[in-house]
């Protein structure tokens, strides 16, 4: 860079080209392929003509050009779906301004256009990738409004390398101070209960997970799903006792399951559990159904607009379109107290089994119900069946085949069979759907549920009293912690991990989280006591308050520190000669409007301190005439002669 | 002070814009593009302010200054400080504005301007200006130099008709070299060159052998001096003989003629120089107004 010039708006172009292909990037993926397309076009078009042809389009033909696309955008809007065409719109506009021949208002019309494209990407998703674009686009906008304003001063401005380096390295302050400052305002910028055009939000691609049929051999394909469900923050627990419990399904007709049981009668509530009692947090990605996940068995769901189903299960009052989060608290244990059932319900059958009907009573000849369903569990369960998800056997009877053919399946073979088989022996069953186990982030005390770890299994009602827990699914999936799996699945891990706190900070971040906020700040500096250093130096038993509190602290103090290193401008010369004047004020003289040092100094009447004065005057003399930059040693050197002036003893 | 340019009121549509967008649907993201907005006007607002702060304005004008010639004004920006560079401020003097780009630290940046001056007299510059859009372009910041800046603007010189100038004074010629034929040729003495020593004047042996340009003092011609009373030149106002005045005292000085003033109870005696002349220059422009004037 060194003596080369470069002119303004050569580098402002470059720079408002990134800004446009940042917004393009943004929201490029949900637009359509042939806007999509068109656009990068435009922009390439723009890009040549800019920095290769220097011809551009006449400016009535792109103001027709922009005028139709509005026209048409107006047509494609429908209620159901303004934000799309909007953006398609906004990006069409964004890069025709790219091919005119640009003065400073269509600079300004590019920044302020492509803020609106990012603005729209948030409509679009709320995926973690947006802070990468917003970190862009602030440094981006950073550096090309600092070039605006160069521009705007003077058009044909050219500037030496050293120069632009200067101007790249402070206005790096601008971004750097900005980022800070945007978090922090994030959390104060006032929220409001209700968003009033909620139906603008886009409604979040749904995972495609359960519904409320399963079908046999579909839960397979879910389960190759890499995609998250849901995760739960929560003490790790034992893996055996982790099912998350959804939807309960009571009617087989041979091929699916289905949950008829609108009709059936809710157990007592909250039910008699006994197990270990567990409270998590749940963050529930949008999956488009009505079911929400708790752990296998709930007692309690703090979430409005949940409504509890039959079978302990709970469900919103619409499909779930974005993401949700609710609290809870379950009890972890097999059984489920209930009193009185509809047998005719729990038992029902699609016509004859006969097959099914000669296997079971074979099975349980001689063998009261406890025996009997423990026989129908191990036959399954360690029987000579085995776990696959390839290569299912889909037929007209497809849990004939897989009982007395293949002898292979997945969950809901084994699920589905033993169900069946409770039922065929006269003992009320049914198949319960969820997701079983979840990976779990020991960096960040969570649970990750995946798509994969979707489980059906079953609870057969015994001893007239209760509903009991069998999983006759073969031992099958991956688990564990994250240190046990491999690189990649470490890295993904990671990964998730980071969108985690995105979800929790960012997205879920709402009027009674930020009330929650506050207080928790205000309770923290009553109670926090600084000098209490265990206190802070062990933030994790200390709570979030403190630690809160602290780094609220610690920010203010980095701010003003940083404030005072900008303040401490002055020239090294004028604080000595401040302080000079300072010690000599202390010690009773003071400088005139317009007096001298050295006449200041010859009117010291002690002559101790009159030789020290003197010193240090002439000192500072030989250095300021110099005509030189006062150095470090220079400083430090006429500090301590400072410092050395005090009056005689005897004074 | 501070006055919102067109960008800004425009910035601040956008932030409202998007401060709705973000209320209404609830969006943390549209929230997040908000703060950005609102943290770049808060940052702004700071740099700018500190890249104001601090920096000294020096003027600096050449040794003479006559009414309704244009002369070329050196302004220099000094930035003083130790670590903050000063980005793009405008220096506005005698409505004529001046482009600094960028200021370093500790150092200064020198633009020059050509500034006329209608009257003789003192001059003190008023509406001078630093002011800056940086860094956003969206707000003027403007700061008014504490220090003032003054100049003696010497009277036009005019050369009235030479039946107006006083009777013992003629120039002989108005070419430079019949004036000279009647010098001295005695060289008093060599010395450095300063501003406004004639070309002819120059010791070019001098000047080759030190390498820095000399200049030959000739012996003073034996010549009587001129005395200039002012008020006794027969033309109309004092405007007219102040300029006729000057216009001689140049003339006469220039020919090594000894000039002295006397301005009614105020009598300089004759006498050649650089600094005599700048003291009668000076003398001559400080005359009181015949009619009160309200300072331009």
């Amino acid at each position: 860079m060194k003596n080369r010039f470069l002119r303004v708006e050569s580098i402002l172009k470059g720079l408002s080209y990134g800004i446009v292909a940042t917004g393009i990037l943004s929201v490029g993926g949900y637009t359509g392929i042939p806007y999509t397309g068109g656009c990068v076009l435009l922009f390439l078009a723009g890009l040549y003509g800019d920095f290769r042809t220097a011809r551009f389009p006449p400016r009535i033909f792109l103001n027709i050009l922009a005028l139709a696309a509005m026209i048409f955008a107006i047509v494609r809007v429908r209620t159901e779906d303004i934000v799309i065409p909007v953006i398609e719109l906004l990006m069409l506009l964004t890069v025709v301004k790219l091919l005119e021949e640009k003065k400073i208002r269509d600079y300004l019309q590019i920044f302020g256009l492509s803020v609106f494209l990012l603005a729209g990407s948030a409509l679009l998703s709320l995926d973690m990738i947006f802070l990468l674009y917003l970190v862009v686009y602030i440094f981006l906008m950073g550096a090309g409004a600092i070039l605006l304003s160069y521009y705007a001063e003077s058009p044909d401005l050219v500037l030496e390398g050293r120069v632009i380096m200067k101007l790249v390295s402070h206005g790096l302050i601008l971004p750097l101070v900005v980022l800070p400052l945007t978090t922090v305002l994030f959390f104060l910028l006032p929220r409001t209960g209700h968003p009033l055009f909620e139906t603008f939000q886009r409604k979040g691609i749904g995972t495609s997970g359960f519904s409320d049929h399963v079908g046999l051999g579909e839960v397979s394909v879910i389960q190759e799903d890499n995609t998250v469900v849901f995760r739960v923050r929560a003490k790790p627990l034992s893996e055996e006792k982790l099912y998350w419990r959804g939807l309960v399904l009571d009617h087989f007709d041979g091929k699916s399951w289905h949950s008829f049981q609108k009709a059936q009668k809710s157990p007592s509530f909250p039910p008699a559990l006994q197990g270990q009692r567990i409270s998590y947090t749940l963050y529930l990605e949008p999956h488009g159904m009505d079911s929400l996940f708790t752990a296998d068995k709930p007692v309690n769901l703090i979430l409005r607009g949940a409504v509890r189903g039959p079978g302990l299960t709970y469900k919103t009052s619409r499909p779930l379109n974005r993401r949700l989060r609710y609290e809870g608290v379950s009890v972890l244990s097999e059984f489920l107290p209930e009193e009185e059932i509809d047998r005719a319900v729990w038992l029902q059958l699609p016509g004859d089994l006969p097959q099914i009907r000669t296997l079971v009573t074979e099975l349980i000849r001689g063998a009261d119900q406890q025996e009997a369903v423990q026989r129908i569990y191990r036959f399954l369960k360690v029987g000579s069946y085995r776990y696959s998800l390839r290569d299912l056997p889909v037929s007209p009877h497809p849990l004939e085949d897989f009982l007395l053919k293949r002898r292979y399946g997945n969950c809901e073979y084994f699920a589905s069979a033993m169900a069946v088989m409770l039922r065929t022996a006269g003992i009320p069953a049914r198949l319960i759907g969820g997701y079983r186990s979840g990976y779990y982030s020991q960096t960040g005390g969570y649970y990750i549920v995946l798509q994969k770890n979707a489980h059906v299994w079953v609870e057969a009602y015994l001893n007239e009293k209760e509903w009991v827990r069998f999983d006759p699914t073969p031992p099958y999936q991956e688990s564990g912690s994250v240190n046990e799996a491999g690189f990649f699945f470490r890295m993904g891990m990671t990964l998730d991990f980071l969108r985690y706190y995105w979800n929790m900070a960012v997205i879920g971040y709402d009027m009674q989280r930020q009330f929650h906020l506050f207080e928790t700040l205000q309770t923290g500096l009553k109670n926090l006591d600084l000098f209490k250093w265990p206190a802070i130096r062990d933030p994790v038993k200390t709570g979030w308050s403190n630690r809160l509190t602290f780094l609220t602290l610690a920010g203010l103090i980095l701010v003003i520190m940083g404030y005072a290193l900008l303040r401490r401008n002055r020239p090294r010369e004028d604080v000595l000669i401040s302080q000079f004047l300072a010690r000599m004020k202390k010690l009773g003289y003071l400088r005139g409007p317009s007096q001298g040092l050295l006449e200041f100094v010859r009117e010291v009447s002690d002559e101790e301190l009159r030789k020290k004065a003197g010193c240090f005057v002439n000192a500072f003399h030989r250095r300021y005439y110099r005509d030189r930059r006062f150095s470090r040693r220079d400083a430090v050197l006429l500090r301590r002669l400072i410092r050395e002036i005090r009056k005689s003893p005897g004074n | 002070m501070i006055r919102i340019k067109r960008a800004g009121w425009a910035y601040i549509t956008l932030t409202l814009l998007i401060g709705i967008a973000a209320i209404n649907t609830g969006n943390n993201l549209i929230y997040l593009i908000e703060a950005a907005l609102l943290s770049f006007l808060a940052v702004s607002g700071f740099l700018g302010r500190i890249n104001l702060s601090g920096l000294k304005l020096e003027i600096v004008f050449p040794d003479e200054i006559y009414a309704r010639k244009a002369i070329p004004v050196q302004v220099i920006l000094f930035n003083p400080r130790r670590r903050i560079p000063a980005f793009l401020l405008r220096v506005t003097i005698e409505e004529q504005v001046l482009l600094y780009p960028f200021v370093a630290c500790r150092e200064k940046a020198v633009q020059s301007v050509d500034l006329s001056f209608d009257r003789r007299g003192m001059h003190i510059l008023r509406n001078l200006k630093i002011s800056s859009i940086f860094p956003l372009n969206l707000i003027v910041r403007q700061r008014t130099p504490s220090d003032n800046f003054s100049c003696i603007v010497f009277p036009q010189p005019v050369k009235a008709s030479p039946g107006s100038w006083p009777a013992d004074f003629r120039l002989e010629g108005d070419s430079w070299n019949q004036d000279q034929k009647g010098d001295d040729p005695e060289v008093l003495s060599i010395r450095n060159y300063q501003r406004g020593d004639a070309l002819r004047t120059i010791s070019w042996k001098a000047t080759a052998r030190t390498g820095t340009l000399k200049t030959r003092e000739r012996k003073a011609p034996s010549r009587p001096p001129l005395i200039l009373d002012v008020h006794r030149l027969d033309l109309p106002g004092l405007e007219l003989k102040l300029s006729c005045a000057t216009f001689l005292l140049i003339a006469a000085l220039r020919r090594n003629v000894p000039v002295g003033l006397r301005l009614g109870n105020l009598i300089r005696k004759p006498g050649t120089g650089r600094h005599h002349k700048l003291r009668l220059l000076r003398d001559l422009a400080e005359v009181s107004y015949e009619e009160p004037i309200s300072q331009s």
